[in-house]
C-alpha cells in the first residue's frame, strides 16, 4: 500500500523537551491515530510536519515528495486544522475564504460556500466573534474545500461540545471512504480515536512507544484479573502496571497471543478473568512503565 | 503573494493616503517657488510614507500570530517576506513620483530642479535603507519592542533637532543635505540609488533568515 507520509528518525530538540528518532508512516486512505499524554510530543510532531518547525534530525515524505523542496506542492494537497485557530480575527468568515483561496490551486468556492451553510458559519461574522467550535468548524471548512488528499489534525476535538466533535469524526470517515482520503489525528481524546482510526500511534515522552493497526493492539492488549494465588512469576513477567489487591492482582498485557494458552486452565477454573482494554488504558500503561 | 500585497496595502493607503493629503496642502497653499531645503522637508514626509506603515502592518501581523496562520497555507516563508518588502517599494515609487511631478509644476531654475531632484533620490535611497533596517530589527526583537525603540528615537531625534535650533544651527539642519549631493550629476544619485536598492535585497535575504530562525525556534 501507498504511503503518503513517512516520518523517519524524526529528532527535535527543546530545552525541555525532545522528540527522539520518531517514525511513523500513513498508508493511502487510511486514518492514524496519534495518541499521547499532554507534552508528549504530538504537536511537535505535527509542526514539523506542517513545517512550521525545522527538526535537528530525520526526514519528512508527504506524497513521495521532500518537505523542503516541494514546501507548496505539497502543503496544498493538505488539509490542515491545528489545536489553536490562526485567523486574522478582525477579518469576516468570507474573507477568510477569499484570502486563502488565493493561494490553494484546488480551491472550490461553492464547497466553501456549502460548509459554511451546513456548519451554520454567517460568512458576514467577525472571526474574532466566533466561538472556539465555530473557528474549529471555520477551519473544517477550509481544509476540505481546497481538496487536500491528507488531512493533518492536532487535537481538533479538544473543547468541542460532543455534537460538533461526532459530526467532524463522521465528515473525516466520509473523506477516507469516499475520496480514499489520508488523515493524521492527534488527540488524548482516545475515544474519538477509538471511533474512527484505522492505525493507532502512541507517543510518550517524545517516544513512539507503539505504532500498529488498531485492532491487532485491542487484540493484543488484555487486562486481566487473578484471584489471591493465581498469579505466577512465569505470567507475572508477561504483565504491565500488576496493581495487588484484596481480590486478588490485576495487570495489563500486550502478549495475549503468547500467554492466551497459559491462561486456560486459570479462566475455567474462573481463578482469572480476562477483558478488553481500551486505549486509554494502553496509554496509562504507557505512562506508567515510562514513570516506572 | 497577491493576497498578502493586498491585505498590506491598506496601511499604505490609509497612512500614505494622510500624509499625501498633508504634503498636497504644503506644495499648493504654501509654497510658490522651490529650493533644496523645501525639496528636504518634502521628502521627509516619504519616511511617514513608507516606513511607518510598513512597521504598523507588521505590528498588527504580529498581533493576529499571522506568520503562523501563513505557514499553514502553500506558501514559502521567502514569499511572504518578499511581499512584505516589495511594498514599500511600491510606496516609495508612488511618492517619489508624486515629488517630482510636485516639483515641476511648480518649476524653478534648471541647476535648482536638479538639486531638488537629487535631494528626493537620496532620501529615497536612505529611506530604502532604513526600511530594511527596521524590518530587520523589528523580525529580530519583535514588534512591540521595536516599535517603543521606534517612539523613543523619534523622541530623541526631536530634541537634538530642538537643541540644534536653539543653538543656531536651523539653518544648517536644512542645509547639510542639499550641500551634500547639490551640484552632482543624476545619474550619481541614481547610482547610490542602486547601491541602496542592492543593500536592500541582502537585508531582505537576513530578514528571512532572521524570521525562519526566530519561527522555527
Amino acid at each position: 500500500m501507498d504511503s503518503v507520509l513517512e516520518v523517519t528518525g524524526l529528532t527535535k530538540r527543546y530545552r525541555t523537551f525532545t522528540l527522539d528518532g520518531m517514525s511513523l508512516e500513513i498508508p493511502k486512505g487510511t486514518i492514524l491515530g496519534l495518541i499521547g499524554p499532554n507534552g508528549a510530543g504530538k504537536t511537535t510532531a505535527i509542526r514539523l510536519m506542517m513545517k512550521m518547525a525545522r527538526p535537528d534530525a530525520g526526514s519528512i515524505r508527504i506524497f513521495g515528495l521532500g518537505l523542503e523542496r516541494d514546501e507548496v506542492a505539497i502543503k496544498n494537497r493538505i488539509g490542515y486544522v491545528g489545536e489553536e485557530q490562526l485567523y486574522y480575527m478582525n477579518k469576516k468568515v468570507s474573507w477568510t475564504g477569499r484570502f486563502v483561496s488565493r493561494y490553494f490551486e484546488r480551491w472550490d468556492q461553492p464547497l466553501f460556500d456549502r460548509l459554511l451553510e451546513e456548519f451554520d458559519l454567517d460568512p458576514s461574522q467577525k472571526v474574532g466573534k466566533l466561538s472556539k467550535g465555530m473557528k474549529v468548524k471555520l477551519s473544517f471548512a477550509i481544509a476540505f474545500s481546497h481538496h487536500p488528499d491528507l488531512m493533518i489534525l492536532d487535537e481538533p476535538t479538544a473543547g468541542l461540545d460532543p455534537v460538533i466533535r461526532r459530526e467532524m469524526l463522521e465528515r473525516l470517515l466520509a473523506f477516507r471512504d469516499e475520496r480514499d482520503g489520508s488523515v493524521l489525528i492527534s488527540s488524548h481524546i482516545t475515544d474519538d480515536i477509538v471511533r474512527i482510526a484505522d492505525h493507532v500511534a502512541f507517543i510518550v515522552d517524545g517516544r513512539i512507544a507503539i505504532h500498529a493497526e488498531k485492532d491487532e493492539i485491542l487484540s493484543q492488549w488484555k487486562r486481566i484479573h487473578f484471584r489471591p494465588g493465581a498469579l505466577d512469576g512465569a505470567l507475572a513477567s508477561g504483565l504491565r502496571c500488576v496493581e495487588a489487591h484484596a481480590f486478588g492482582s490485576t495487570g495489563v498485557t500486550n502478549r495475549y497471543g503468547e500467554i492466551a494458552g497459559a491462561l486456560e486452565g486459570g479462566v475455567a477454573s474462573g481463578d482469572v478473568k480476562v477483558e478488553n482494554v481500551s486505549l486509554d488504558d494502553v496509554l496509562i500503561a504507557f505512562v506508567r512503565d515510562g514513570r516506572e | 503573494m497577491s493576497g498578502i500585497l493586498r491585505r498590506n496595502m491598506t496601511f499604505y493607503i490609509v497612512y500614505g493616503g494622510f500624509f499625501l493629503f498633508i504634503q498636497i496642502v504644503m506644495w499648493q497653499v504654501s509654497i510658490t517657488s522651490i529650493s533644496p531645503s523645501l525639496a528636504t522637508i518634502g521628502s521627509f514626509y516619504l519616511f511617514f510614507m513608507v516606513v511607518v506603515p510598513a512597521m504598523s502592518a507588521e505590528a498588527v501581523e504580529e498581533r493576529y500570530s499571522a506568520y503562523a496562520f501563513l505557514s499553514t497555507l502553500p506558501l514559502r516563508l521567502e514569499t511572504v517576506v518578499r511581499a512584505k518588502f516589495a511594498l514599500p517599494l511600491i510606496a516609495l515609487a508612488a511618492g517619489v513620483a508624486f515629488d517630482l511631478y510636485m516639483f515641476e509644476s511648480i518649476g524653478g531654475l534648471p541647476p535648482v530642479m536638479r538639486d531638488c531632484r537629487n535631494v528626493l533620490l537620496f532620501n529615497a535611497a536612505a529611506i530604502i535603507v532604513v526600511t530594511g533596517i527596521s524590518f530587520l530589527l523589528l523580525y529580530r526583537y519583535g514588534a512591540k519592542n521595536f516599535l517603543v525603540v521606534l517612539v523613543f528615537a523619534g523622541v530623541a531625534l526631536n530634541l537634538v533637532g530642538v537643541v540644534a535650533f536653539r543653538a543656531g544651527l536651523g539653518d544648517w539642519v536644512f542645509e547639510w543635505l542639499p550641500r551634500l549631493v547639490g551640484g552632482r550629476s543624476t545619474w550619481w544619485l541614481l547610482a547610490v540609488l542602486g547601491a541602496c536598492l542592492v543593500v536592500y535585497w541582502l537585508l531582505m535575504m537576513a530578514a528571512v533568515r532572521i524570521k525562519r530562525e526566530r519561527m522555527f525556534a
